[in-house]
């Protein structure tokens, strides 16, 4: 649970979102593992492409910022395609990760190093390690089967006032995760995950926090989202400063071509 | 009625509320006790430029409804939310309506930090603003703490009823409904409120792009008492313009200026401009084709790719930067086709370009006159020294550069490609002048043979070869495995025997892993390069050659600072470059590195013959 349409999102700064269910459908009664399957496949749209923003946050320093374009595109039942597009800082400008998660559970990554001039091929399945230096680990950027972890909700909670589903996930196979659990607080009417403990044994290592959302073009849109890192007190701020859904990217859109020339990617961009 | 009017209101000032909701008044246990119902109007909330903060509510019912404007909004909306606290069941209703009208709210520079609330009913409704001071404010800011309040179950599955959620504290319910089109929390302390604005780049792009690529400073010491140089200085500078005329062409005219400077006995100083990428570049749905000087490196290997045969190689830094950094722009024409997972590269080179070698008096120049040695020959030949001394050196530059294709495939596990090509390698294979050669047969001396000769005593020859080779990757784990091989036709050689230039074939192979341990923030990447060259010539260049070589990376404190080991041993011939840095990548852009270099070997290897070298360096770069 909280794969794919959550961590990725979150990650991207597009969306940490579903579509809102109508009041008459708030899924009481749920097990576990259906809210889980309700929050992986909530509607997101066909594709998407959103302008990010990661700000790296240490306390008494300056903060460090990234730019990012990502695009996403849903082709069905586990076929997710992404293509993150760094813009700034200048010494990773123009570094592309295409990621192609297939609907075997398969995935494929390519990393283009402008320095390089090349497009390589880079494991797909590495967990730990942080994203460009942030609070996110690489497992956070990967797609989760909602069948990887077993769920149960725990009770109601809420999070600043506003009530949630506690939703707590553990690995199947403990090997194939960072994490032993994760503990969400889940906003029924949107889906949203409005707070998310990670833990390591019983202890918190991280935690995940909607600051603010938005409903574009229907979709609930994650805009806002703090990492911490309970631990060092580190902070990764992820704002979407814009995003379209249902952009129409093509087919070919995901694919070397695109990674290794980034100006194929402006015409999809956002004004 | 007096609601309606102030909704409209509101709407008329450009406020779009969109949703309205009922909420109780806050339990007796709360420190604002509103005597009235409480109605939040939700407002539609977007994102953009300007986002004017401003919340209205009304707060009260029939009776007197105030309207109040708080500052720092989020913060303050969401105080105002917990004023609309559901109270237990079975409670009494409250005496009066107090509504919250929530505007919609934008993002950018301009942000009002006020929030106006309307307290009070339909009948005799008030307007109020709230700021930082105001009572109610503070009161709010008590009620807001300890708002995460769990209710969980047992975390064991069989311990908990998974289908029956246990009921939600009603003290702690907040008014997020699904109809609003936003909502947004207070940050944790020490975390703005506000989100900070960026433009995202222009999907058209500006006409014309002036950037800086690329610049370096650095320098340092030569630590070896037998060096040829105090210190070593070095300056790069990479910019120019791109111009996107439409979707489809593009130009770049960039250039690059690099300067050097080593005080010493002789001082050495150099400057040059040259072109970087120049080019006209056509692209659509299925092909890009670029016309100028670029750089085109084929083959999949980090360190030295066998398939890189048409490439020029900079080989005036001896000092490790990345492999496109060891490239120099040539002029070249590639047209690239795309189908499905499936490239089609094709690369012509109409003007061979020599490598780039340093000037002869530089550090690091392949030939010490001063030494009487060239890199590769042996050291101990007396007529190779006293030629090498006395004699003077020309690259064959002429001609035909080379074209070849290249077929790749990216695909769901594995990644290949298959190239053939023919082409002049840019690195020189020095040549004894043939007029030379003949007078030292008939005995002559040296010297004397060297005066008979017209032209240069050496000439660096670039033969032509024709290349076919295979390159593949994939990943399993944590591992990333590149290989790749080529079958070079005319793989040249100088012959010991008259200082002549020979060729055969050749096989040049590469095995590269790349390891990402998890959660180590760690990369090692090694790479394993053979060549045999399968003829019965004695050459100064060995037959066979192994090599190994490689990068170490560990970041610490989330990626501002960085360890690098850059190394290349080689297995059959003593030869050692190793060069540990440091670096610093706190300021965005930017990178301060402390590196040294240290050069060790046989007197014929590379490291033998720079090991005088070894030098420690403080290098900025910029990039962008």
């Amino acid at each position: 649970m909280l794969g794919r349409k959550f961590l990725v999102y979150a990650a991207l700064s597009t969306v940490l979102a579903a579509f809102g269910l109508p009041a008459s459908a708030q899924p009481d009664g749920l097990s576990g593992e259906q809210l889980a399957e309700r929050v992986y496949q909530r509607p997101d749209g066909n594709d998407s492409v959103a302008f990010g923003r990661m700000e790296l946050l240490k306390e008494g320093r300056s903060p460090r910022v990234r730019e990012f374009y990502s695009y996403t595109s849903d082709s069905g039942p586990g076929e997710i395609k992404s293509l993150i597009r760094f813009t700034a800082p200048g010494d990773i400008s123009g570094t592309g990760l295409l990621s192609l998660d297939r609907e075997s559970g398969a995935s494929d990554q390519w990393l283009y190093l402008p320095d390089l001039g090349r497009v390589r091929r880079v494991p797909s399945n590495r967990r730990g390690g942080r994203f460009v230096g942030s609070d996110l680990f690489y497992e956070d950027l990967q797609d989760r089967e909602v069948s990887a972890d077993q769920h149960h909700i725990a009770g109601k909670s809420d999070y600043q006032g506003t009530p949630c589903t506690l939703l707590v996930s553990t690995p199947v196979e403990p090997a194939n995760s960072t994490y032993t659990k994760r503990r969400a607080c889940i906003h029924e009417p949107t889906l949203l995950a409005l707070f998310v403990e990670f833990y390591l044994e019983d202890k918190i290592i991280k935690t995940i926090e909607t600051l603010q959302a938005e409903q574009i073009q229907t979709f609930w849109t994650a805009t806002d989202v703090l990492i911490t890192d309970a631990e060092s007190g580190h902070r990764t701020r992820m704002t979407s400063q814009q995003v379209v859904y249902n952009r129409g990217l093509p087919e070919g859109f995901f694919s070397q071509k695109t990674l290794e020339d980034p100006e194929r990617e402006r015409a999809y961009r956002l004004e | 009625m007096h609601l309606r009017g102030i909704c409209l209101i509101f709407l008329a000032m450009n406020i779009n509320v969109m949703a309205s909701q009922s909420v109780a008044v806050a339990p007796p246990q709360t420190q604002i006790q509103p005597p009235e119902e409480t109605h939040l109007l939700r407002p539609k909330l977007r994102q953009g430029k300007h986002r004017p903060g401003v919340i209205t509510a009304v707060i009260g019912s029939s009776s007197p409804a105030r309207v109040q404007s708080l500052e720092k909004t989020d913060r303050v909306r969401l105080q105002l939310r917990r004023v609309a606290v559901v109270p237990p069941q079975n409670q009494a209703q409250p005496l009066e309506e107090t509504h919250l009208l929530r505007p919609k709210l934008r993002q950018g520079k301009r942000r009002p930090r006020v929030i106006t609330a309307v307290i009070g009913s339909s009948s005799q409704a008030q307007v109020q603003s709230f700021e930082k001071t105001d009572p109610l404010r503070l009161q709010l800011e008590q009620r807001r703490r300890g708002t995460r309040t769990d209710t969980e179950h047992s975390t064991q599955p069989s311990e908990a009823p998974t289908n029956i959620p246990a009921p939600i504290e009603p003290q702690t319910q907040a008014q997020i409904d699904s109809s609003a089109n936003s909502f947004s929390f207070t940050p944790p302390e020490g975390i703005s409120s506000a989100l900070t604005a960026t433009e995202a780049p222009s999907s058209s792009g500006g006409l014309i792009t002036a950037t800086i690529d690329d610049a370096i400073i650095d320098g340092g010491p030569l630590v070896a008492s037998d060096a040829a140089a105090d210190a070593a200085f070095l300056g790069v500078l990479k910019a120019g313009a791109l111009v996107n005329l439409n979707p489809n062409w593009q130009i770049s005219a960039k250039a690059r200026v690099e300067g050097r400077y080593q005080p010493g006995s002789d001082d050495f100083a150099d400057i040059f401009i040259e072109p970087a990428d120049v080019f006209l570049r056509f692209r659509n749905d299925t092909a890009r084709a670029t016309l100028g000087y670029q750089k085109a490196v084929w083959g999949r290997l980090d360190f030295d790719a066998p398939n890189d045969l048409l490439s020029v190689t900079d080989g005036r830094r001896a000092r490790e930067f990345s492999l496109l950094d060891r490239r120099v722009s040539t002029p070249a024409a590639r047209l690239e086709l795309f189908k499905g997972d499936y490239k089609l590269d094709v690369l012509v080179t109409p003007f061979f370009q020599a490598a780039r070698l340093p000037e002869e008096d530089d550090i690091w120049s392949p030939i010490d006159r001063e030494g009487g040695r060239i890199l590769g020959a042996p050291t101990d030949a007396p007529l190779v020294s006293f030629l090498a001394a006395n004699g003077n050196f020309e690259d064959d530059e002429s001609g035909f550069g080379g074209g070849g294709v290249r077929l790749s495939h990216t695909g769901r596990g594995f990644d290949y490609a298959l190239t053939a090509q023919g082409g002049r390698p840019s690195l020189p294979v020095f040549e004894l002048n043939s007029a030379v050669a003949a007078a030292l047969g008939t005995g002559v001396s040296p010297g004397v043979a060297l005066a008979a000769a017209d032209g240069p005593t050496f000439v660096g020859r670039h033969p032509f070869t024709g290349s076919f080779g295979a390159d593949a990757s994939t990943a399993f784990g944590s591992v990333t495995l590149r290989t790749e091989a080529a079958f070079l036709t005319d793989a040249a050689a100088t012959r010991q025997a008259d200082l002549a230039v020979v060729t055969g074939p050749s096989v040049d192979a590469g095995l590269s892993l790349e390891y990402l341990p998890d959660g180590l923030d760690l990369a090692l990447t090694t790479q394993v390069n053979v060549s045999h060259r399968f003829d019965d010539e004695i050459t100064f260049e060995p037959a066979t050659r192994l090599f190994v070589n490689g990068l170490i990376s560990k970041s610490f404190a989330r990626e501002r600072w960085e360890t690098r080991l850059s190394y290349n041993i080689g297995v059959l011939s003593e030869d050692y470059y190793v060069s540990p840095e440091l670096v610093f990548k706190g300021f965005s852009g930017s990178e301060f590195s402390l590196v040294y270099f240290f050069f060790e070997g046989e007197p014929t290897s590379f490291g033998g013959f720079f090991d005088a070298n070894d030098m420690v360096v403080l290098r900025w770069r910029l990039r962008n």
